[in-house]
């Protein structure tokens, strides 16, 4: 009896899940509301990346941009230079952005807190510089133009909303695995080692290998968040991967619900609807967004997620008590 | 050549180590970089320009730059920082980024996001010296940055105020047994460094113009020099700086003039790799 | 169950405030000038702009000029007399992705029948793909790079002067005036620095000019004591600054300190802000462009006057620029009324754009087959804070 139950309720997850995701294009009125969507979604990836780094291990990393970056530059330079299609395009970038999150992890491995932050503020820089000056490869400030749709066996994904659906793919297989990975004990390593680096060191944990993957992890995510920007803004340069585009990164992570499962996808949604909600006060439009940003981090350290599930389980009790008949 | 650069590099590593001296401190005191330390800089100096067009003389405007920068200072330790003490030291941190950023975006509202001119201190004059220049800007920095900093070793080693901030930031308990105000120090503590990065703005700004961005990569070269020298530690501020200051001139000469700003970020991540307590110090100090 | 409710009501949570916010057509941009219509009939055009961030000086003037051009049009009744100019203008930022996010809403929400910029080169690439898939006809008064006109979009138009334009100006002048035989480049790394070095190697050859030295910088670079040194060493006859104006004022500063004494012309920094920041130093410099206050042309004078009048502070070559967009706009849609077409199809306002020669305060402007933008250039140098036109 309690299997079906449970199958139930799974299938019935899934069917609403699946409901509204396809529901939304038809609700969105035009191609502007279907682009914000879609940024929403590629940050959500970001969001779950850096959660991964950040929220589970506790490794503080302010140069996510960098592997956005690289992600998005490597897609670039695969299709416009090599003809290359989406999928070889996003095994490339994933492959390098993971190669450079080990790379980025050794010396990251040695500090922690301030150090961290300002090592990984560091590499983001760096990163940064060189894609301005690499110019044979990333054709400097000038950017790599005309980046295709991607194309999966024939069929392209040309217009914003086919794009919408990809990214969603990406979306639920993106959270899907985190959600997997902090069940096994991968992702128990990741929180032991946030909790307290030494305790976990005592009980055997190989705390190095669980870092060093906790970064390969979180690369790999934002590099498949940068080839799926790179094809549909179709046009990449270094303006776009800047100090303030790793804080949003960061601050998706911690708006939403950090070291939560589903807090990248409210982080996500708050990040980028803000800034365009707020247009109406014009000059202190970012002025106002930084203070808001600043007050969610001091009144509600834990995110909005933790608030979100207080208030399900608020109306779940209730629920429960009127079935009980008022029963205790 | 070379002279001119190793000038320019103890010109602007003098100010490195200013910047990196208030770092410094704020860590000792809370035990984790302040990210908005670039950005007070710029607020100090921005409200010196300010009273400077209003029609004040050159004096007035940096007392009173300095002066709304250690309130500044203050404010923040007052509101942020002490409540989210509570919370988590990632939460801290990131709450230092969100007050740069808030200062940053307010600042270009405010003063818009041109580049100003900036009045110098210093006579605008050339000194030659047989076949080379000097400014006196460049001198009067250098001295100025020496001056302050052994000023502020006396002050923390020779008077009672100093002293107790030392023991202050390095030993809470054992100051609080001692009867020392913790609290009143840390914020002192703040408003020092914060009154210290004013000076180093106003004194870069005739040379590089005000602008709302000078935190970008001042601020990443004080934390460059602070780590470089040991992390607490006055005189590896100014040895980092100084350090710093000179490598960049080199470096820029004859290896690259477009990595320029790339140098102290390698150092950065040389240190870090290598010895991450930095030159001068001995042991880990590394709180959180 | 709990996670997927969250799911769910966090995706329709994201809906509803972006679904309200799109339903808000008039916030979200900058300006918008709605007039009245005796026809009823408007034309719509639109502005993308980089109104905040740090472009926001620049972006600011094209607006100005823009809505000064627009106000002036619809004073007089509108296009023909009769269609007024709906102006919708919205930020960018100067972020690319935002430029593109901006340009859809213009483009979708706004329904502009033309388009006005951007600014930042990075910008107008990003976001012409839009306004070419929609076959609506876009000028930039800004955008310098070469790649925006020869991708083979037929809808994107340069109103502004090509490196190479500036370059073969610059070269012809010192060969003229100065004799010139050699020369040194110091130019930002920027993609706008970069492609004034380009041309200059690819182009020297022509004018019979040797390139001695070439020192290249970034935006926000404050010590130029290598860069002057080593081309102090080169020796040439001049030297061509490409880049703007916050550098080149505090070059020009660095040159007197360390004794670095050419002749200095280029491109790029033809700002009020480089008299506010460079002083007495800049004494001498020559620029190449497209428009300047000292032209005693009539149009010229009055639009500086009108400019100042509304604005006060003063302007760079975009307003000019935009301003002039804006009347060949309404010069081609009047041509297409005039010739009995239809100038609500896009596709004929384009080719009506493309066969322009307007002669407006940036002097005669045509555009070749790709967009690009032919025109005579002049030459000013600074004396005193004075701008003195040399040629043209």
């Amino acid at each position: 009896m309690a299997k079906k139950t449970n199958k139930k309720s799974l299938l019935a997850k899934i069917v609403i899940i699946a409901a509204i995701i396809i529901i939304i294009p038809f609700l969105t009125p035009n191609m502007y509301i279907m682009q914000i969507v879609n940024m929403i979604g590629i940050y959500i990836i970001l969001g779950i990346g850096i959660n991964v780094l950040t929220g589970f291990t506790g490794q503080l990393s302010l140069g996510q941009a960098a592997f956005f970056g690289i992600g998005a530059y490597v897609t670039a330079i695969m299709n416009t230079r090599g003809g290359m299609q989406f999928l070889a395009c996003l095994i490339g970038s994933m492959v390098i952005t993971g190669i450079v999150g080990a790379v980025l992890a050794v010396p990251a491995l040695k500090v922690k807190g301030s150090y961290l932050a300002l090592l990984t503020m560091g590499f983001g820089e760096i990163i940064r510089i060189v894609m301005i000056n690499w110019t044979p490869v990333t054709n400097g400030t000038a950017g790599i133009l005309e980046i295709e749709s991607p194309v999966i066996f024939g069929f392209s994904f040309d217009t914003l909303t086919k794009f919408y659906f990809l990214i969603m793919v990406f979306v639920i297989l993106g959270i899907l695995y985190e959600d997997i990975l902090i069940k096994t004990r991968t992702g128990r390593a990741f929180v032991a080692i946030r909790e307290d680096n030494e305790a976990a060191e005592l009980t055997g944990i190989n705390v190095t290998t669980y870092k060093i993957r906790a970064f390969v992890l979180s690369a790999v995510y934002s590099g498949i968040a940068g080839c799926l920007y790179a094809m549909m803004i179709k046009y990449v340069s270094p303006d776009t991967f800047v100090n303030n585009t790793s804080n949003i990164i960061l601050w998706t992570a911690i708006v939403g619900g950090f070291g939560t499962v589903v807090g990248p996808i409210f982080g996500g949604i708050i990040m980028q609807v803000l800034p365009e909600v707020l247009r109406f006060l014009g000059d202190w439009r970012l002025v106002i967004y930084g203070v808001i940003l600043l007050i969610v981090i001091l009144r509600f350290p834990g995110g909005v997620y933790p608030y979100i599930e207080k208030f399900i389980d608020r109306i779940r009790r209730r629920k429960k008590s009127d079935a009980a008949g008022g029963k205790g | 050549m070379l002279f001119q650069q190793i000038l320019n590099g103890l010109t602007n590593g003098s100010l490195y180590a200013l910047m990196a001296v208030g770092v410094t401190m704020v860590y000792k005191s809370l035990g984790m970089l302040n990210f908005a330390h670039g950005d007070i800089m710029m607020v100090g100096t921005f409200i010196t320009l300010t009273f400077v067009l209003m029609g004040y003389p050159l004096y007035v405007g940096i007392a009173l730059g300095v002066i709304s920068a250690a309130i500044l200072g203050f404010l923040l330790e007052r509101a942020i920082l002490r409540k989210v003490k509570f919370t988590s030291f990632v939460n801290l941190l990131i709450a230092t980024v969100g007050v740069s950023y808030v200062l940053r975006n307010a600042a270009m509202v405010i003063w818009g996001t041109s580049p100003q001119l900036f009045p110098s201190m210093f006579p605008e004059t050339l000194i030659e010296i047989g076949n080379f220049r000097i400014t006196p800007q460049s001198i009067g920095v250098i001295l100025i940055s020496l001056v302050i900093i052994t000023g502020l070793h006396f002050f923390f080693t020779k008077v009672k105020i100093g002293k107790c901030m030392q023991l202050a930031n390095s030993d809470p308990e054992g100051a609080a047994m001692m009867g020392v105000n913790v609290t009143h120090m840390r914020f002192l503590t703040f408003g020092i460094s914060a009154a210290l990065a004013a000076i180093a703005g106003i004194m870069i700004a005739p040379m590089t113009y005000a602008r709302v961005d000078m935190s970008a990569t001042i601020g990443m070269k004080a934390f460059a020099a602070a780590i470089l020298g040991g992390i607490g530690n006055l005189w590896g501020a100014l040895l980092g700086g100084i350090i710093l200051g000179i490598v960049e001139a080199l470096g820029s000469a004859y290896i690259s003039t477009a990595y320029r700003d790339a140098f102290s970020f390698i150092i950065l991540f040389i240190v870090l790799f290598v010895k991450p307590t930095g030159l001068l110090n001995k042991k880990i100090e590394n709180k959180l | 169950m709990k996670r997927a409710l969250a799911f769910a009501m966090a995706l329709l949570m994201g809906l509803a405030v972006v679904g309200c916010e799109s339903s808000d057509s008039e916030g979200g941009g900058g300006t918008v000038i709605v007039p009245e219509s005796a026809s009823g009939e408007y034309f719509t055009l639109g502005l993308i702009a980089p109104l905040s961030g740090s472009s926001a000086v620049s972006g600011q003037i094209l607006e100005n000029a823009t809505i000064m051009a627009v106000n002036e049009i619809n004073e007089e009744g509108g296009i023909n007399g009769e269609i007024p100019i709906r102006l919708v203008s919205i930020d960018d930022e100067a972020v690319p992705a935002t430029s593109v996010t901006a340009m859809q809403r213009l483009v979708e929400q706004d329904k502009v029948q033309a388009v006005i910029g951007s600014q930042p080169s990075s910008c107008t690439m990003a976001n012409m793909e839009i306004t070419e898939a929609a076959h609506i006809p876009q000028i930039t008064p800004a955008s310098s790079n070469v790649a925006i006109t020869e991708g083979g979009n037929d809808y994107i138009y340069q109103l502004t002067a090509t490196d190479e334009l500036h370059m073969r100006n610059v070269m012809q002048y010192m060969v003229d005036e100065y004799g010139a035989e050699k020369f040194a480049i110091l130019y930002e790394s920027s993609d706008f620095g970069t492609g004034g070095y380009r041309i200059a190697n690819q182009i020297c050859d022509e004018y019979d000019l040797e390139m001695v030295d070439h020192e290249v910088y970034n935006s926000g670079d404050t010590d130029f004591s290598v860069a002057l040194s080593k081309i102090k060493n080169a020796d040439p006859d001049f030297i061509i600054f490409w880049g703007y104006h916050t550098e080149v004022a505090m070059i020009c500063r660095q040159m007197i300190q360390y004794g670095v004494e050419y002749p200095v012309i280029g491109q790029g920094f033809n700002s009020p802000e480089l008299t506010n920041l460079g002083g007495q130093s800049i004494n001498g410099i020559m620029i190449s462009t497209a428009f300047d206050a000292a032209n005693p042309d009539e149009k010229v004078q009055e639009f500086d006057r009108k400019y100042a009048e509304l604005y006060g502070e003063g302007y760079d070559q975009n307003a000019p620029q935009s301003y002039d967009a804006v009347y060949i706009i309404k010069d081609a849609v009047e041509r297409c009324i005039a010739d009995g077409e239809d100038y609500t199809d896009s596709d004929v306002l384009n080719d009506y754009i493309g066969s322009t020669s307007w002669d407006g305060v940036t002097g005669v402007t045509t555009f070749d087959e790709n967009g690009k933008m032919n025109k005579d250039l002049l030459i000013i140098q600074i004396e005193d804070g004075e701008h003195v036109i040399v040629k043209g």
